[in-house]
């Protein structure tokens, strides 16, 4: 063995060594012990012990409230009564034992039989294959016996064991006899104190204890900790890792506790158990403000199919407040955030893209979500906001020059300018360029000249040379398109307004006199122009008069219907527009364009393949209005004006804006900033910005005029901007299986197909229908019956042949309404899907039937004629040429001599029942109150059956 | 004035002129060691460059970088590699100084003999739980940058090799990926391989010299530090969004443009000199520069034994010579290709684009 060195030969100085040697050991098992400390606390342990604490206090609260709805009297009762039981059990006490130690004594037997059996079968079981395998050659009378031996062991077990628990089964019975009201009794105590005692044993598990803290004690509580990451996994919605789908796992409500827990209310909605969705709860428990909807497990969307992310966004399988991608709804939560969170933008340093892409949608922003799985739906259910961005999308026609899935299918959003030589003058278009505004302030016309990246002096220049050229372009293309009518005479301006102010015009027209002053009509709910000063623009009274009189004919595919304005009323009411001015808009100057810009411009638009020596031979060569026409071509082409207006030479070129298909999850790098410091680095903020000044980012850049931003500045509003975002938003890659989108039965399809019709035509602008107010009733605010009808039901009231008809061919139903039903021109497709849509919504069938298969009852038809007259159901009810006497225009009733060729004879059964409830508000009274006849003496004084008479008298009127 | 001075540090920083600034910098390292590596003179850098970090932090750019959970212990091996430098250099100066005087150098001088336990591995344990701490604590206080789930559609940008590579990185600025990320790592590793082989100095075992392994140490230096620690400096630093460069002050601005047209060799002699227009076959084309790089890696040695380097030559014979020059000069062609390209915009000397062989 070597000897062991003297310490002092030692080249270092152990003492010190070992010194050191201690303090880092000391630091070692300090950095240990920080470590588990590290792992172990999690911002959600302290949530879940802070919702067992809320747990605990509304339990003790809710057993208090328990206790004193006990009913002590009976509870004190029940306690005495088991009290003498027990007592007299006692005496008994002696035989009672002897019977229970009977019982013990059988129990063993059966157990013991029971192995016994057991042990036969099994042997059974194997002698059986045995015997099998056996006779697979032939009988074999040896096997046999020893199978039926073997057969005959376990048949004896069991009958001995059958015999067994026959007699404990009496002993039993015996032996309850004593006991039976004793355990009858403790059962009523028991059932009396149900509640009590479920609440004692939840505090009881609610409260802490030794137990439960070592369970939860760290490193132990990898064994069977009571606080737990809850998860829920979605198995067929999922998270796209690019090289690999795995399937949602929502872990939000670890933290998110109350997340089900409603409370409970009694039919006057007060509440009798308090939950998590009242105010004074603080978040993380608040349950979700709409459980009838989402979350909840009778809801649509449960939480086991959905999930949160699926909706939300963010990281649902994170569980820290930032790692899971919470978004602040307000500045006021973002500073709080900040405190309380450290809240920061999930990104690297906002150096780069984002470490998640789906963060959470704040607020509103939710909604986007429902198009994953809300597809082919002109309008998403509970979506509101979405459904706002998706409507001023269309309105403001956003997809002409974005193609956009979804979107591809309407029409060009703007009015045909291969003939407008015809409608207006080359001053009105270059002015109309200019500023659309300056005209018409409430115009969807969006403004492409002078804005945040053109306004300086020789842009201006620049600019009014544009809008030259696109004026000589779009008129030198102009052909002689349409065969106009000659007015008849001047027209009386007066009985024009008269006119436009009542047939309907209004439904889609607003008249404003004032400009800037808020009208009764909102911008959302304005389908046609605004009509003030429209003699500035439309000149010409031929053009009018036809354009009213049939404006199919201008332009073919125009949503404006023609209101079967007779030719008087025609030039009535082409006086009375004609004769509006937009005094100041006449008044302004036309841009003009200056020679020097035209060649400015084409050298630009040549100069890529070009020479410039070539450009100058070129322009030499060309007239000035040449020059001007190739001009406008030219910037045709690069403001993309085709992508909303059909022009003459761009029927095939393809729209100029970016696809908007997958814009909601584009990536951040490819949105350029450029200039803009002031927003944050986040699509919302970057749609929101481009909305708002479309040209924003090109701020600090300099660039030639062609390769500056193009899109034109729509003025949208602070809301409409939100909404829009919303929209944008909400178009992103699919995420969601196709299986497991929402799909649309076939009832569905045919109404999804008929309120795709009702928007495109406006039906909403005169008929409240289909959740929508017709818009024209706030014209009728005085008397709303003289307001178009409003159409609830309208698919179990009228009769397909009838509507039909109408939609094809409308007539006067209610001859005291001014507002008329305007013909659309339905094609055939178009008036069938229109007609399936209101029956689809009604779940009515369509049945084709003969036209006569209700044949009134004569007898009954003949009751129905006296009660109709004791009902005086002709005070109000225009039938045939018989009018109401005394009534003003708006307080009559549908004439009733239609009835049989428009009604639907069911339907007339359960209006005449109950009126109200078809149509809340009617000013048909209900006459058969909860299914009183109000007249006893006739048909035996039966409601149906009077019912069923008046309905056949109301189809025998002419 | 403080944005004078960070604008002046940003211009400084560009590889234009920070590399030639640190080559500079590396030579009078080495000759003016000894003065520089006196303690105080030693101690006032350190304390300068802890300073110049510590100030900087104070700017929002410098910080998001430098204190990025990937950078952090690119900021330890500089200064790391500092110390150890240092150590060397004053542990060489000391010795340089003796020797001058006459007497051995400190290693010779007394007992050298210490006991494996506990000398050693008493040592080298606590070395061990000193380092386990500082990884601890490191790993719960600066959290793995993870990001998110990699897409083959994109890119992080700016896309950076693991820290250790970036100087390799870095070369692919001026090589095509076959040079840069085959032919001269293998010859890295060849290189090192070799170094015993060629090392026939008698001098200077055992103990820490500059004087006596001059020649040695200044090769290896200038490739180590050099082309190595500092082009990972300034892979790391100094490269941002698109490969583009960035001072330390500067905002990684993803839009930002820098000229990045350059042109090859042929074109400047056809085109530019010559003014005939390209030939259409590469080996005329190319010619020129396939002659320059041969003269380089082949005539060049001979010349120089035969001139400067006679007796060098005449010291490591044939063999011996020929493998040292090859690596040498191998290692050279990095720098001089950068100073071509700052130069003459030189984008190849060889370009052979329809053989994917360009050098």
């Amino acid at each position: 063995m070597a000897q062991k060195p003297p310490a002092d030969k030692y080249f270092r100085d152990m003492d010190a060594v070992h010194k050191v040697f201690f303090l880092s050991a000391v630091a070692m098992l300090a950095v240990i012990l920080w470590m588990s400390w590290d792992d172990y606390d999690r911002d959600w342990k302290g949530y879940q012990r802070q919702f067992e604490k809320e747990e605990r206090k509304r339990a003790r609260a809710e057993l208090v409230a328990v206790q004193s709805t006990l009913d002590q009297d009976k509870i004190n009762q029940l306690k005495q009564d088991l009290k003498t039981e027990e007592a007299s059990l006692k005496q008994n006490r002696a035989e009672h034992e002897k019977i229970l130690d009977e019982r013990n004594r059988s129990q063993a037997r059966i157990e013991k039989k029971k192995t016994t059996m057991a042990f036969a079968k099994s042997e059974l079981d194997a002698g059986r294959f045995q015997y099998e395998e056996h006779i697979k050659h032939g009988p074999d009378p040896v096997a046999k016996q020893r199978f039926d031996l073997l057969e005959k062991t376990y048949l004896d077990a069991k009958q001995e064991l059958m015999r067994e628990e026959a007699t404990i089964k009496d002993i039993e019975t015996r032996a309850n006899a004593f006991t039976e009201r004793r355990d009858q009794l403790k059962k009523a105590l028991d059932r009396a104190l149900k509640d009590r005692n479920l609440l004692q044993a939840k505090i009881e598990k609610l409260s802490p204890s030794p137990l439960k803290f070592l369970l939860n004690a760290p490193i132990l509580d990898f064994v069977a900790p009571t606080n737990k990451i809850q998860q829920v996994p979605l198995p067929d919605l999922h998270d796209d890792y690019n090289f690999l789908v795995v399937e949602k796992v929502d872990r939000c409500h670890t933290c998110h506790l109350g997340i089900e827990k409603e409370s409970t209310r009694d039919g006057e909605g007060n509440i009798v158990k308090a939950g998590y969705d009242l105010d004074e709860v603080k978040q993380p428990f608040r349950a979700h403000p709409r459980l009838d909807l989402f979350v909840g497990s009778k809801s649509k969307h449960p939480l086991d199919r959905f999930g949160c992310s699926a909706c939300h966004g963010g990281a649902g399988q994170a569980l820290s407040f930032l790692d899971a991608g919470h978004t602040p709804k307000t500045e006021e939560d973002l500073k709080v955030w900040k405190k309380k969170y450290h809240w920061k933008p999930l990104d690297h340093e906002h150096l780069s893209d984002f470490l998640w892409d789906y963060l959470m949608l704040p607020g509103d922003q939710v909604e986007a979500s429902c198009l994953k799985c809300h597809q082919g739906v002109v309008e998403i259910p509970e979506a509101p906001a979405l459904n706002a961005g998706r409507r001023i999308f269309e309105d403001y026609g956003c997809y002409g020059c974005h193609k956009t899935v979804g979107f591809t299918e309407l029409r060009k959003p703007g009015p045909p300018l291969t003939h407008l030589q015809e409608k207006v003058s080359p001053a009105w278009v270059k002015k109309w360029l200019k500023n659309p505004k300056a005209f018409r302030p409430t115009t969807r016309m969006p403004r492409f000249f002078d804005l945040s990246n053109t306004s300086a002096p020789e842009d201006v220049r620049r600019s009014d040379a544009e809008i030259e050229a696109i004026t000589a372009y779009l008129y030198d293309q102009g052909k002689p398109h349409t065969r106009f009518d000659d007015a008849p005479g001047a027209g009386d301006s007066a009985r024009g307004r008269e006119l436009f102010e009542s047939v309907g015009c209004r439904g889609c027209h607003t008249l404003t006199q004032n400009p800037g002053e808020p009208g009764l009509i909102a911008d959302k709910d304005r389908f046609g122009p605004d009509l003030a000063g429209l003699g500035s623009k439309i000149t010409s009274r031929n053009w009018l008069y036809t354009w009213l009189r049939e404006p199919t004919r201008y332009f073919e595919h125009t949503k404006m219907p023609s209101l079967r304005l007779t030719e008087t009323e025609a030039a009535d009411v082409t006086a009375y527009l004609i004769g509006l001015k937009n005094r100041e808009f006449d008044a302004a100057p036309a841009p003009q364009g200056e020679s020097t810009e035209v060649d400015a411009i084409l050298r630009d638009a040549w100069s890529a393949k070009m020479t410039s020596t070539a450009i100058t031979d070129k322009l030499r060569d060309m007239q000035p209005r040449e020059k001007w026409v190739a001009a406008g071509q030219k910037l045709i082409g690069h403001y993309g004006c085709f992508g909303c207006h059909d022009i003459s030479g761009f029927e095939k070129t393809n729209p100029i804006g970016t696809e908007l298909s997958e814009e909601g999850s584009k990536d951040l790098d490819k949105l350029d900033f450029g200039g803009v410091h002031d927003i944050e680095h986040t699509r919302t903020a970057w749609f929101g910005r481009k909305l708002a000044d479309p040209r924003a980012f090109d701020h600090g850049k300099i660039k030639d005029r062609l390769d500056k931003l193009r899109m034109p500045q729509f003025d949208f509003t602070e809301d409409q901007i939100e909404k829009l975002v919303i929209h944008i938003l909400s178009l992103t890659k699919d995420q969601v299986r196709p299986e497991r989108r929402r799909h649309l039965s076939a009832r569905e399809e045919l109404v999804e197909k008929g309120r795709r019709m009702v928007r495109d035509r406006n039906c909403y602008g005169c008929h409240t229908m289909d959740g929508h107010d017709g818009v024209i009733r706030a014209y009728y605010t005085e008397d709303a019956g003289l307001a178009p009808p409003i159409l609830w039901g309208e698919g179990k009231k009228v009769q397909g042949y009838w509507l039909y008809e109408f939609l094809k061919n409308p007539g006067t139903i209610r001859p005291w309404l001014n507002v008329r039903m305007p013909t659309f021109g339905f094609t055939d497709e178009e008036a069938t899907a229109i007609i399936t849509y209101f029956q689809a919504m009604d779940d009515v069938q369509t049945v084709y039937r003969p036209k006569d298969h209700h044949r009134p009852n004569a007898e009954l038809a003949a009751a129905g004629g006296v009660m109709f007259d004791k009902l005086q159901c002709m005070k109000c009810h225009v039938v045939g040429g018989q009018k109401p006497e005394g009534r003003a225009a708006g307080d009559l009733a549908p004439d009733l001599a239609m009835a049989k060729s428009r009604l639907n004879p069911d339907w007339i059964l359960d209006w005449l029942s109950d009126p109200n409830q078809l149509m809340p508000g009617t000013r048909m009274p209900t006459y058969f109150t909860e299914g009183q006849s109000p007249i006893p003496d006739m048909l035996d004084g039966s409601a149906p059956k009077q019912i069923r008479a008046l309905r056949d008298h109301i189809l025998t009127l002419k | 004035m403080i944005e004078t001075l960070k604008h002046l540090i940003n211009t400084l920083a560009a590889p234009t002129i920070f590399l030639p600034l640190v080559a500079v910098l590396f030579f009078l390292v080495l000759h003016y060691y000894r003065l520089l590596s006196r303690p105080a003179v030693a101690g006032g850098i350190l304390l300068a460059a802890v300073v110049f970090y510590a100030v900087s932090l104070l700017d929002n750019n410098f910080r998001h970088i430098v204190a990025k959970p990937d950078n952090v212990p690119i900021t330890m091996m500089l200064f790391l590699s500092g110390f150890c430098v240092w150590m060397a250099l004053r542990q060489a100066a000391i010795n340089d100084e003796r020797i001058e005087r006459g007497l051995p150098p400190v290693e010779k001088e007394g007992n050298e003999t210490i006991f494996v336990w506990p000398d050693l591995v008493y040592i080298e344990f606590l070395a061990a739980v000193i380092v386990g701490v500082l990884l601890t604590v490191w790993s719960i206080e600066l959290k793995a940058p993870l990001e998110q789930p990699a897409s083959p559609f994109k890119a992080p940008n700016p896309s950076k090799a693991p820290w250790y590579f970036l100087g390799l990185q870095e070369m692919l600025v001026y090589f095509d990926p076959w040079l840069a990320g085959v032919v001269f790592p293998t010859l890295i590793i060849t290189g090192l391989i070799c170094i015993p082989y060629m090392d026939i100095n008698p001098r200077g075992v055992g103990y820490y010299t500059l004087k006596h392994r001059r020649m040695a140490i200044t090769v290896y230096l200038f490739g180590f530090l050099f082309l190595w620690v500092t082009l990972i400096m300034l892979g790391t630093f100094f490269r941002g969004p698109n490969w583009n460069f960035f001072g330390p002050y500067e905002f990684w601005d993803v839009h930002k443009v820098e000229p990045l047209v350059n042109i090859n060799l042929s074109e400047i002699i056809y085109i530019k000199i010559l003014g005939t227009g390209m030939p259409s076959h590469w080996l005329p084309r190319e010619i020129w520069g396939l002659a320059l790089i041969a003269g380089y890696t082949f005539v060049l040695p001979i010349l120089l034994a035969k001139t400067v380097l006679k007796n060098f030559y005449a010291k490591m014979g044939l063999l011996r010579y020929n493998v040292f020059m090859f690596h040498f000069l191998m290692m050279m062609l990095l720098p001089i290709k950068m100073v071509c390209r700052w130069m003459f915009n030189l984008k190849y000397f060889v370009a052979i684009t329809e053989y994917f062989f360009n050098i």
